[in-house]
């Protein structure tokens, strides 16, 4: 009798360490070509382009002017939403992000800066400034567990599609497995 | 004999399960964490300073809210997870209006029409201060729109929320109403 009560809490016990574990079951790594949507058990990734007319609806609907949505509409701007769903610290850092040109060069990115000196020679009010600043990618940050981050990055123009490589160090001091989402076939459209 | 190797059987298993067990625990993250998912602590430095004016025309200083909580919301029309949550924390402004906590709402760079248009559409009832050129939002350094610091009533910032959170359900009505017990 005690040794049919041992066995049967033995299985029992072996029962609770199997359901136990389910939880942690890793999903496969997907990619949709329609929206570049990339996603596991630990982060979430989605790149694409924004059109002309979509940036001039924008910025236009808040009011910048015309000088402005010009030069805006002449860059190409690429969108980002990167989810951080289980690293204790994911690292967004735009400079480790490369667009590569179909002729295999790298492609110019328009940082911060480059907007002040512009918006200066455009005459673009400081509520504006500070509102196109709110819809860019920062430059750098350490994402946390459950934090999103989106917005754009500004590149220069091309005709012909173009690839992104954005490499995303990992752990709180970097020294985690990088990872890397390459993006092909993206486009700036038409203006 | 046979008892013999049935309760090393039992005692072998029993502590690896426990063992396991308190490793699921240990890694189960936001189910064992006293905040809620997305609330992070931070280092209790001093928060900005936040002189503006709401919607009325009326001045605020956060100065004058020393003695409460301050729940700080930095928001702007156009970002989407900002018209997620405006409802929600319309909800809990009802909720907490006379009682340790404040709501603050801080627009950031826009005008005046654009924020009565949407805050008419979305959250009737809410007031907002304008940081109209946006550089008291600057001095904050939010991670993004939309933000939420919590300063205590000594003026120290004590977490951040990231992003977007429904303020009227569960774990963060219970972290709200945790801050004035």
């Amino acid at each position: 009798m005690i040794k049919y009560k041992l066995i049967m809490t033995s299985i029992v016990c072996l029962l609770i360490l199997a359901t136990s574990s389910t939880g942690h079951a890793a999903k496969a790594e997907k990619k949709d070509d329609a929206v570049n949507r990339f996603e596991d058990k630990d982060l979430i990734v989605v790149i694409g382009s924004r059109t002309p007319e979509q940036l001039a609806a924008f910025y236009s609907g808040r009011g910048f002017n015309q000088a402005s949505i010009d030069v805006i509409i002449k860059t190409c701007f690429v969108f980002g939403m990167v989810d951080n769903k289980t690293y204790e610290t994911l690292w967004l850092s735009l400079d480790e992000w490369k667009f590569i040109a179909a002729d295999g060069s790298q492609m110019k990115r328009f940082k911060r800066d480059h907007w002040m000196k512009t918006w200066q020679q455009t005459g673009l009010s400081q509520s504006h400034q500070s509102t196109f600043g709110w819809t860019q990618l920062p430059e750098n940050r350490d994402l946390r567990i459950h934090e999103l981050v989106g917005g754009n990055v500004a590149v220069e123009w091309q005709d012909k599609p173009f690839t992104l490589v954005a490499t995303f160090r990992t752990g709180a001091d970097k020294s985690g497995k990088p990872r890397i989402i390459t993006v092909e076939n993206l486009t700036c459209t038409s203006h | 004999m046979h008892i013999t190797l049935s309760k090393q059987l039992f005692f072998i298993t029993t502590l690896f399960t426990l063992l396991a067990l308190i490793t699921f625990k240990a890694n189960a993250g936001d189910a064992t964490q006293a905040l809620p998912r997305g609330i992070i602590t931070v280092d209790g430095r001093d928060a900005p300073a936040l002189v503006l004016n709401d919607i009325n025309g009326d001045s605020y200083d956060l100065s004058q809210s020393r003695g409460k909580w301050v729940f700080a919301h930095f928001w702007a029309s156009w970002c989407g997870p900002c018209r997620r949550e405006m409802p929600t924390i319309q909800a809990i402004a009802a909720e907490f209006k006379n009682t340790g906590l404040t709501i603050v709402l801080i627009n950031t760079a826009e005008d005046e029409d654009t924020v009565f248009d949407f805050l008419g559409s979305v959250a009737p009832d809410m007031n907002t201060l304008l940081d109209s050129d946006g550089l008291a939002t600057e001095q904050w350094q939010p991670r993004g729109l939309p933000s939420t610091y919590f300063v205590d009533p000594e003026g120290k910032l004590r977490y951040i929320a990231l992003g977007g959170r429904p303020w009227d359900k569960g774990a963060y009505l219970g972290f709200l109403k945790g801050l004035i017990k």
